[in-house]
C-alpha cells in the first residue's frame, strides 16, 4: 500500500526575551528559525537568511531528543564560538530542521550578540 | 491597468528586458498579481515555474530537500546545455560549485571558505575594506570632475577587495573583469552561451595554476584554502575547484559594483533621500539593505523539484524547474510598504536579493560591508553630484546592472 504524504505539522514551545511563552508550530522541513520567524516573532533576526553565517538566530533547545537533531556542523560550532552567552544548550535555531519528533521541544530566544 | 505585455515567455528570455528597469518591474507587478506561479516556455528554452511572489520565492528556498539546486542553474539554451553536458559527462552548467549543489555535499563544501564570510569574521575586515573604500573614492576624485562612475570606478573598487582575498595580484584584476563580463553578459540569443563556454576555460586555466601554486606555496588566501579544500576527507576534484574559484571570483564583485552604483543613482534621482541619508550616516545600515532591495542584480537561479507538491496553489511535478526572480520579492506590496519608494530609512525589509535558506548569499556580509564603505567614505568626500548623462544597464537575465553612469561631482 503506497503511503499518503502529508504535511506533517511540528509544535514546540518558544520564550522569548521577555519572557512570554507561546506555542509555535511549523511544516516538516522547515527550519525552527522559519517557524519563528514566520510566527511574526522578530527577536530572531536571522540577518543571513537561514544561511548558517551571522547568528542572529542563537537559540537554547531544551526537551528535544538530540538524535533527531541535525549535529552541529564545523560552521555552526565556529559562529557559536563567536557567540557570547554560549551554553551547552546552544544551538542556531535555522540549523534545527523541524521533525515530528522534535513535537513539543522548547526553544528560548538567546540574548542578542555583539560581535 | 491592463498591459498588454506582448509574448511574456520571450520576453523573459530576452536580455534586453533586464536593461529596462520600468518594463521589468511592470512585467513581475503583473505576475505577481495575475499568474504568481507561471509556466513560462521561450523558444529553445526547457521551460520552466516563474515564481515571482515574496510568500512562493521564501518557501521554495525554506524547503530546500523538496527544491534542489542540482541539476539546472541558470537560464540558457536547451543546445547549450546539450552540449555541456556532452563534454562534461552529463553536467549541463559551465561550472559544479556549491551552488549546483544539494544537501551534506553542499554543506560541506561551502564549509571550505564559509569561516572566512561569517558576520563576526567580516566585521573583522572592516579596517582593511574602509581603506581600500577611500583609495577608491580618491580615485573618483582624481577622474573627476565628470567621470563614468561604473566604469572608472564601481566595477573595480569590489574586485580588488575580492581578489586581494582570493590572493589574485592587482595587475590580473582586468583580465579577471574582462572573463567575468563575458560569463555574464549574453550579447544577442545566438550568441547566448558561446562567449561564456570561452570565458569558463580562460578562468580555468588560469585558477589551474593558481591552485597548483598554492598547494605547494600556501598563503594567507581563499585559493590556498580552496586548494586544500576536502569533502568527506577526500580532496576537492580539480573541476570543483575550478568552479569554486570560479564562483568566488564572479560573484564577488559585478553584483556588489552595481549594488554600489544603482544605490548612488537611486540616491542622485532621490535628493530627499540623498539629504537624509547625509544628514545622518547612522541611517547608513538600512540605507544599504534599501540598495539591495532597489538594484537586485541577480535576477534569477533556479531549482528542481525533487517530489510531487506545491507552490502556493499550484502544483508542481517532480522534475520540474523553478525560476526564482530574486528581485520581485523586494517589489511585493504584500510584504513592503510602497515598494516602488526608495527610503534609506526602510524597516524591515524583508527583500530577497541575496537569497534566503543555506545557499543564501555566501558573500553577504562582505558586500554590506563594501557597500556601507564606500558610501561612508564618498560622504566624507564627496559634496554635490549629478547625472551627466544617460544611465545604460548590461544585457543579462542572471546578473544585470548599470554598465555606466556618467555623473558630474564637486568636492568638499
Ligand atoms: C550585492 C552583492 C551580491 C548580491 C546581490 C548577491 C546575490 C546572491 C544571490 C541572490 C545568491 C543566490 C541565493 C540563493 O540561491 O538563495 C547568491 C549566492 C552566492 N553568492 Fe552572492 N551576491 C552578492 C555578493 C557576493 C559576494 C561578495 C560573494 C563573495 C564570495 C558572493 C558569493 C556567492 C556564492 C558563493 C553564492 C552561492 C551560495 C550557495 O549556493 O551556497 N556573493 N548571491
Ligand atoms: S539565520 Fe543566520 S545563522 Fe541562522
Amino acid at each position: 500500500m503506497g503511503i499518503v504524504k502529508v504535511n506533517t505539522m511540528v509544535t514546540f514551545h518558544l520564550e522569548t526575551r521577555d519572557g512570554t511563552r507561546r506555542e509555535i508550530t511549523g511544516a516538516a522541513g522547515i527550519s525552527a528559525m522559519e517557524a519563528i520567524r514566520a510566527s511574526g516573532c522578530d527577536e530572531i533576526a536571522a540577518t543571513c537568511g537561514g544561511s548558517c553565517s551571522c547568528a542572529t538566530c542563537h537559540v537554547y533547545l531544551r526537551k528535544a531528543a538530540p538524535e533527531f537533531l541535525p549535529p552541529i556542523s564545523p560552521t555552526e560550532e565556529d559562529l557559536l564560538d563567536f557567540a557570547e552567552d554560549r551554553t551547552e544548550q546552544s544551538r542556531l535555531s535555522c540549523q534545527v530542521i523541524l521533525r515530528p519528533e522534535l513535537d513539543g521541544m522548547e526553544i528560548t530566544v538567546a540574548p542578542a550578540s555583539a560581535f | 491597468m491592463a498591459h498588454d505585455f506582448g509574448n511574456i515567455d520571450a520576453m523573459i528570455a530576452d536580455p534586453r528586458t533586464y536593461m529596462d528597469r520600468a518594463t521589468y518591474h511592470a512585467l513581475f507587478a503583473h505576475l505577481r498579481r495575475e499568474e504568481p506561479v507561471r509556466w513560462t516556455a521561450p523558444e529553445g528554452i526547457a521551460p520552466f515555474w516563474l515564481v515571482s511572489r515574496h510568500a512562493d520565492v521564501h518557501s521554495v528556498e525554506s524547503r530546500a530537500s523538496v527544491f534542489l539546486n542540482a541539476p539546472r542553474a541558470v537560464m540558457r539554451p536547451v543546445a547549450v546545455e546539450e552540449a555541456l553536458a556532452a563534454r562534461q559527462a552529463g553536467h549541463k552548467e559551465i561550472i559544479r560549485s556549491m551552488n549546483n549543489m544539494d544537501g551534506e555535499e553542499h554543506r560541506q563544501v561551502r564549509a571550505i571558505t564559509s569561516r572566512n564570510f561569517l558576520l563576526p569574521s567580516v566585521r573583522r575586515m572592516t579596517d582593511e575594506i574602509d581603506a581600500i573604500a577611500q583609495e577608491f573614492v580618491s580615485r573618483l576624485i582624481y577622474k573627476g570632475p565628470e567621470t563614468d562612475f561604473v566604469q572608472d570606478v564601481a566595477v573595480w573598487y569590489p574586485l580588488r577587495v575580492i581578489m586581494a582575498l582570493l590572493g589574485v595580484p592587482a595587475g590580473d584584476e582586468a583580465l579577471m573583469l574582462k572573463l567575468t563580463r563575458e560569463i555574464f553578459e549574453e550579447k544577442s540569443r545566438d550568441e547566448f552561451g558561446k562567449q561564456r563556454d570561452q570565458a569558463q576555460l580562460g578562468f580555468f586555466s588560469y585558477f589551474r595554476d593558481v591552485l597548483e601554486d598554492r598547494r605547494k606555496n600556501p598563503r594567507d588566501d581563499l585559493a590556498t584554502t580552496i586548494a586544500n579544500g576536502t569533502v568527506n576527507g577526500a580532496p576537492l576534484p580539480e573541476f570543483e575547484s575550478l568552479s569554486y574559484c570560479l564562483t568566488v571570483a564572479t560573484a564577488g564583485h559585478d553584483t556588489t559594483a552595481a549594488t554600489i552604483a544603482g544605490g548612488l543613482l537611486a540616491l542622485i534621482e532621490n535628493p530627499d533621500q540623498m539629504q537624509k541619508l547625509r544628514a545622518d550616516v547612522s541611517l547608513i545600515d538600512s540605507a544599504v539593505e534599501e540598495m539591495l532591495r532597489w538594484v537586485a542584480p541577480v535576477k534569477h537561479f533556479f531549482r528542481t523539484a525533487a517530489e510531487d507538491t506545491r507552490i502556493g496553489e499550484t502544483a508542481i511535478r517532480a522534475g520540474d524547474s523553478v525560476m526564482l526572480a530574486f528581485p520581485s520579492p523586494g517589489f511585493d506590496a504584500d510584504m513592503v510598504e510602497a515598494p516602488e519608494e526608495f527610503r534609506v530609512d526602510r524597516a524591515p525589509n524583508p527583500h530577497l536579493a541575496l537569497g534566503s535558506g543555506p545557499h543564501a548569499c555566501l558573500g553577504q556580509h562582505l558586500a554590506r560591508l563594501e557597500i556601507r564603505q564606500f558610501f561612508l567614505a564618498f560622504f566624507d568626500r564627496i559634496d554635490e553630484i549629478a547625472l551627466n548623462g544617460t544611465p545604460s544597464y548590461s544585457p543579462s537575465s542572471f546578473i544585470s546592472g548599470l554598465s555606466s553612469l556618467p555623473v558630474k561631482f564637486t568636492v568638499k
